[in-house]
């Protein structure tokens, strides 16, 4: 539950920048699942939550400017999933302040399998279309 | 700007309503923190949406309950839900014409309204719903 992800090169997107916000995303999320469990304190793990939060914001505005620019069919979509995750990381972040081990549990399991789901698995569906524009 | 924090007491004994009181205090504390991260403000309107759903949702629970409990204040409370329905929609679009500072004004009158409306008027329901022996 806890083993980091690895970032793999066939992990790419093709675009340089989003493959870079990609990797970071990968780091920070790294970072809560080695630190994050018991011994680690709540307040520094709602403090790492928040950076991530505010790396995410950055990066899906950067993402969903390509998508725009591609005419990616599913933007709408892919914006509600972005807004999906932004709103269950705060909820998670929320319960992580009331301090139990299930609660920092179950934020760590949440951003491990979102990023397997959402940016391994989601986001390889507009690798196409950045391509069919010379994006990628 | 904080919003509240989450007390056991403002149950009121019905679950199914309990749990979707707590679902709408969810959504706005988000909203709340929400404020501190984006820059943009085009994840608020999402998330607006989303609560405007929810609350469409929470509105028709409470209001079948309400009928089968006889509530003698029946329409007089589906005419809050009903105006606050309204209300939201006007306030979405406010965000989406991007009207000054309409995000605060957002979080300020949703608060306002929880106090209100889910703590206040809500609590009216406690009562009978009890003798009716829902829980």
């Amino acid at each position: 539950m806890t083993r980091p992800l690895e970032w793999q090169d066939e992990y790419t997107v093709g675009v340089k920048e989003l493959d870079g916000q990609h990797q970071v995303l990968l780091r920070i999320i790294n970072t809560l699942l080695m630190e994050g469990h018991d011994e680690y304190h709540a307040a520094k793990l709602s403090e790492a939550t928040s950076s991530l939060i505010h790396y995410a914001y950055v990066h899906f505005a950067t993402e969903e400017r390509y998508l725009a620019e591609a005419r990616f069919p599913y933007l709408e979509q892919h914006i509600l999933m972005h807004v999906d995750f932004i709103m269950k990381t705060l909820e998670l972040s929320l319960k992580v302040k009331e301090g139990t081990l299930e609660s920092r549990l179950e934020l760590l399991r949440y951003l491990k399998g979102w990023y397997s789901s959402h940016v391994l698995g989601i986001d390889r569906l507009y690798i196409p279309f950045l391509k069919a524009n010379r994006l990628a | 700007m904080p919003f509240l924090e989450w007390k056991d007491s403002y149950n009121i004994g019905v679950k199914e309503i309990d749990n979707q009181h707590r679902g709408l205090f969810d959504i706005i504390s988000k909203l709340f923190t929400s404020r501190e991260y984006e820059p943009d403000g085009k994840y608020f309107f999402l998330m607006m949406n989303k609560f405007v759903e929810y609350t469409q949702v929470h509105f028709s629970t409470e209001e079948r309950y309400m009928q089968e409990a006889d509530y003698p204040k029946f329409a007089e409370h589906r005419n809050e839900h009903e105006l606050f329905i309204a209300q939201l929609l006007k306030i979405v679009r406010d965000i989406e014409n991007k009207e000054p500072d309409i995000e605060d004004k957002t979080l300020n009158f949703l608060k306002d309204w929880y106090l209100a409306h889910i703590l206040g008027t809500d609590r009216d329901l406690e009562k009978p719903f009890h003798e009716k022996g829902f829980q």
